[in-house]
C-alpha cells in the first residue's frame, strides 16, 4: 500500500510539469491554431534564466521564477509578433516550419550562452518529509502546490478578468471577437506570452529536482502534446486533467510493471481515449 | 499596401540580376561588351574587379605556397561522433582526445613514412549518435579521400563495419559491445576493452574491495550494450555466491524522474546499486536515491566518467566504485592531458572516450610509420599489433588479438572527500583477470 501511495505522489509530481506545459501549449493552440514545437525550448530557456539568476546574482529562488516567467512572457509575445503573426494568413505549413526553425534557433542560442554541459541547479529545498512511510522532498511537494496555485490563478484570470474573457472570446470565434471590438492581435500576443510564461514556471520549478541542459525541453514537449491530444486540443481543463492522468499512468506502470513499458501504457490510454472519443476527453467537436 | 509595393520593386530588381547572370553564363568571362549593352560605364568597373580578383587570387596562392603548415602533406583521420544533442560532450571528448594526440605528434615533427614527413589532421563529423548518420558521415569521409576513421558507440560502429572491408578503410572504433569484433571485419579494430572484461573484473574486484556488499540491484539503460553489461556482471556476481535482487531496464535518455523505479527497488534493501548509464542520469539516480533514504553503495560502468563527481559528489562520497582509464595512475600524463584539454575546450574534461580518441590517433600514426605507408590500409592494419605497448599510451593497451580486441590495464576508483581514490589496477593474463590492489 505504501508503494501505491508513493507512486501516486510521484505521479502527481510528474503530472504537475506535464499539466503546466500542456496548459501553455493548449492556450496557444486555442488562440493561434499552431502546434508550437518551440514550446520545449522556451521551457529550457526558462530554466536556464532562473538558474543564472540564482547562481550568478544570488537572487531569491521564487523571485527568480517570477523574473524568468516575465522574461519568457516577453520573448513569447515578441515571437508571436515577429514570427507567427505575419504567417497567420499563410498556409499552415509555414507556421510549422517557422516553429521548427525557432526550435533550432533557441537551442543554438542556449548552447552558445550556457554551453552543452548538464548543470545542477544551485538551490533546492532539500528537507525530507516522511509521513505514513511515504518519502518526499520538500521541493517536490512545493512543485505540486505551486503548480496548483498557478492553475487556480490562470483559471481566475480567464474567468474573472476582462482580458481573460477576451482570450476566451478569441478562442471561440476570432472574427466575432474582432467584430465586438476586441483587440485580437493583442489578445493573441497576450495568450502567447502567458503560455510561454507557464513553460518557464514549469522548468524553473522542476529545475532543482532534475538537471538543466539545452535538450531538456524535448521530452516534456512530446509529453505535453500527448496530454493536449488526450485532454482535447484547446481545452484548459483537458490539459490539467490530462497532465495529471499521464503522470499517474507513467508512475504506476513504472512502479508495478516495468519502466520500459511506462510510455507504452501512456500511449495505450491515448489510443483508447481517442477510439472512444476522437476529440479527446474535453475536446469540442471539430467544426464542419 | 506600402510593404507590398516595396516587395514588387525588389522582385523586379531580382529579375534584372538574374538576367545578368544568364548573360554571364552565355558569354563566359569575356563579358565586357555584353554588359555595356545593358548599362553604360559598367565595363570599366568590371575590368577593375577582374584585376582585383586576379590579385587576390595571386595573394592566396602565395600564402598557401609559403605557409609552412600547408606545404607538408597531410594524413587525415576522420572522427565520427555525436557533436550535437544530449551526449554531445562525450562526442566532443572523443574528438578533442584525437586532436590533442594529433597536435602532439605534429609538434614533434609529424610522422615519417618512406623518408617523407606527414602531418596529421583530424576531421570531425557529427552523427548525432544515430547509426544511419554514421554511415552518411563515413561516405562523406571516403569521398574526400580519408582512409582512417574512428566511430563512437556499438550500434554506430556496427553500421560502419558493414562498409569497412568493402570500401577499404581502417575503422578504429570506440565501442564496447562484443558484437563489433565478433563480426569478423578484418579492418575493424577495437580501441577500448570489451565490456565482459570490465563487467566480470568489476564483480571479481568487488569481493575484496567491498566485502560487505551482498545484494546488488541493477538498473540498466535500454540499449543492447548496457543490458549485456548487466547480464555479464550478474553472472559473475551470482557465480561468487552473491545475490542480484532486481535487474530493471529503463530508458535513461527519456527519464528524468527516478522516484517511481527507486521506490520499487529500494525496499528490496540492496547493499549496492549498479547503474549502467552515463554520468548525468547516473547523478540524478544517486541524488534521488539519497533523497529516498538509500545509504548503500553506487557501482558504475566504464561509460561513466568524472562528471559524476561534479554533479553528485556529495551523494556518492565514499560509497562509489567506478572504472577509470589507465592514465590516471600517471599524474604527469594526466595533468598534461588536462592542461591540453583546458586550452582547447574549456568546460570539457578528458574522460574514457577522450583517452580512446588519443590512443586511436597514436596507434594509427605509429602503425603507418611501421608499415611504411599512409594509403595501404591492410598493411597499416597488420602493423597495429606490433606497435603496442607504447610510452604515450593513455589506455595502457598491452596487446591485440586477431579479432581486433585488446588486452589493457584499467583502474577501479572510489570518490571520497572530494577526490578520486584509486583502489585497484586490473589487467589480464590469459583468460583470467589479474587484480592488483593499490594500498
Amino acid at each position: 500500500m505504501i508503494l501505491f501511495f508513493q507512486q501516486i505522489l510521484n505521479g502527481i509530481m510528474i503530472g504537475s510539469v506535464y499539466s503546466l506545459m500542456a496548459l501553455g501549449l493548449t492556450l496557444i493552440y486555442g488562440i493561434l491554431h499552431i502546434p508550437n514545437f518551440a514550446h520545449g525550448n522556451k521551457y529550457m530557456l526558462g530554466a536556464f534564466i532562473s538558474l543564472s539568476l540564482v547562481a550568478l546574482w544570488q537572487i531569491n529562488y521564487w523571485l527568480a521564477i517570477v523574473i524568468s516567467m516575465l522574461v519568457l512572457a516577453g520573448i513569447g509575445m515578441l515571437v508571436e509578433r515577429l514570427i507567427y503573426r505575419p504567417l497567420h494568413d499563410q498556409p499552415h505549413i509555414n507556421s510549422f516550419i517557422a516553429a521548427i526553425g525557432l526550435l533550432l534557433l533557441l537551442e543554438g542560442i542556449a548552447f552558445a550562452i550556457w554551453g552543452g554541459e548538464w548543470q545542477r541547479f544551485p538551490f533546492a529545498y532539500k528537507q525530507n518529509l516522511k509521513f505514513f512511510g511515504i518519502t518526499i522532498t520538500l521541493h517536490r511537494l512545493l512543485v505540486i502546490f505551486a503548480t496548483l496555485a498557478l492553475i487556480v490563478l490562470l483559471q481566475v484570470f480567464i474567468k474573472k478578468t476582462s482580458w481573460g474573457w477576451a482570450i476566451e472570446a478569441v478562442a471561440q470565434d476570432r472574427e466575432g471577437a474582432h467584430l465586438v471590438g476586441i483587440n485580437v492581435p493583442f489578445v493573441s500576443s497576450l495568450a502567447f506570452g502567458i503560455g510561454t510564461a507557464l513553460a518557464a514556471a514549469a522548468s524553473s520549478l522542476i529545475g532543482p529536482v532534475y538537471l538543466v541542459y539545452p535538450a531538456m525541453g524535448s521530452l516534456p514537449l512530446i509529453k505535453a502534446f500527448v496530454v493536449i491530444i488526450l485532454g482535447g486540443m484547446g481545452s484548459l481543463p483537458g490539459a490539467v486533467i490530462g497532465g495529471y492522468l499521464l503522470g499517474l499512468i507513467e508512475s504506476l506502470a513504472g512502479g508495478y510493471i516495468s519502466m520500459i513499458y511506462a510510455d507504452l501504457f501512456a500511449f495505450a490510454v491515448l489510443v483508447i481515449v481517442l477510439t472512444i472519443k476522437p476529440t479527446g476527453l474535453f475536446g469540442k467537436r471539430a467544426e464542419g | 499596401m506600402k510593404p507590398r509595393s516595396l516587395q514588387e520593386t525588389r522582385g523586379k530588381k531580382d529579375k534584372g540580376s538574374r538576367h545578368f547572370a544568364h548573360l554571364y553564363l552565355l558569354n563566359g568571362p569575356n563579358f565586357g561588351n555584353t554588359i555595356s549593352l545593358i548599362e553604360g560605364g559598367e565595363s570599366m568597373k568590371s575590368r577593375k574587379t577582374r584585376f582585383m580578383f586576379f590579385l587576390s587570387f595571386l595573394a592566396l596562392a602565395l600564402f598557401i605556397l609559403t605557409s609552412p603548415a600547408l606545404s607538408q602533406e597531410k594524413v587525415k583521420i576522420g572522427v565520427i561522433s555525436p557533436l550535437t544533442g544530449a551526449i554531445a560532450h562525450t562526442g566532443k571528448d572523443h574528438v578533442i582526445g584525437a586532436e590533442v594526440a594529433a597536435e602532439r605528434i605534429n609538434a614533434a615533427g609529424g610522422i615519417r613514412v618512406g623518408g617523407k614527413k606527414y602531418l596529421l589532421e583530424i576531421v570531425p563529423l557529427d552523427d548525432q549518435y544515430k547509426p544511419d548518420l554514421t554511415v552518411t558521415a563515413v561516405r562523406r569521409l571516403l569521398g574526400s579521400g580519408v582512409k582512417i576513421i574512428s566511430t563512437l558507440g556499438t550500434g554506430q560502429t556496427m553500421a560502419a563495419l558493414e562498409l569497412a572491408d568493402k570500401e577499404e578503410f581502417l575503422l578504429l572504433h570506440v565501442s564496447t559491445g562484443p558484437d563489433t569484433t565478433a563480426k569478423g571485419v578484418k579492418l575493424g579494430i577495437r580501441i577500448p576493452s570489451t565490456m565482459d572484461y570490465y563487467a566480470s573484473s568489476t564483480a571479481d574486484a568487488l569481493l575484496t574491495l567491498r566485502p560487505q556488499i551482498e545484494k546488488v540491484a541493477i538498473l540498466w539503460n535500454t540499449d543492447p550494450g548496457h543490458k549485456a553489461w548487466g547480464e555479464i556482471f550478474s553472472k559473475s556476481w551470482t557465480g561468487h555466491g552473491k545475490k542480484i535482487v532486481v535487474s530493471e531496464g529503463l530508458d535513461f535518455r527519456k527519464t528524468t524522474d527516478f522516484y517511481p523505479i527507486l521506490t520499487k527497488v529500494l525496499p528490496l534493501k540492496p547493499d549496492a546499486l549498479l547503474v549502467i548509464t552515463m554520468d548525468e542520469p547516473f547523478s540524478l539516480v544517486a541524488k534521488q536515491a539519497r533523497e529516498l533514504g538509500y545509504q548503500g553503495y553506487f557501482l558504475s560502468y566504464e561509460g561513466c566518467g568524472d562528471k559524476v563527481a561534479e554533479l553528485a559528489g556529495k551523494e556518492i562520497d565514499g560509497k562509489f566504485l567506478g572504472i577509470k582509464t589507465f592514465y590516471v595512475l600517471d599524474p604527469k600524463k594526466m595533468n598534461a592531458l588536462k592542461e591540453a584539454y583546458k586550452k582547447k575546450a574549456p568546460g570539457i574534461s578528458p574522460g574514457t572516450v577522450g583517452a580512446n580518441g588519443h590512443e586511436m590517433v597514436y596507434l594509427a600514426a605509429l602503425a603507418m610509420e611501421k608499415a611504411g605507408t599512409v594509403t595501404d590500409v591492410w598493411a597499416i592494419r597488420q602493423a597495429i599489433p606490433k606497435v603496442v605497448p607504447f610510452p604515450e599510451s593513455m589506455r595502457g593497451i598491452l596487446s591485440f588479438d586477431e579479432k581486433g580486441d585488446n588486452v589493457s590495464t584499467f583502474v577501479l576508483a572510489d570518490f571520497a572527500d572530494g577526490k578520486w581514490v584509486y583502489l585497484a589496477r586490473v589487467h589480464k593474463k590469459g583468460a583470467r583477470s589479474v587484480i592488483d590492489y593499490i594500498k
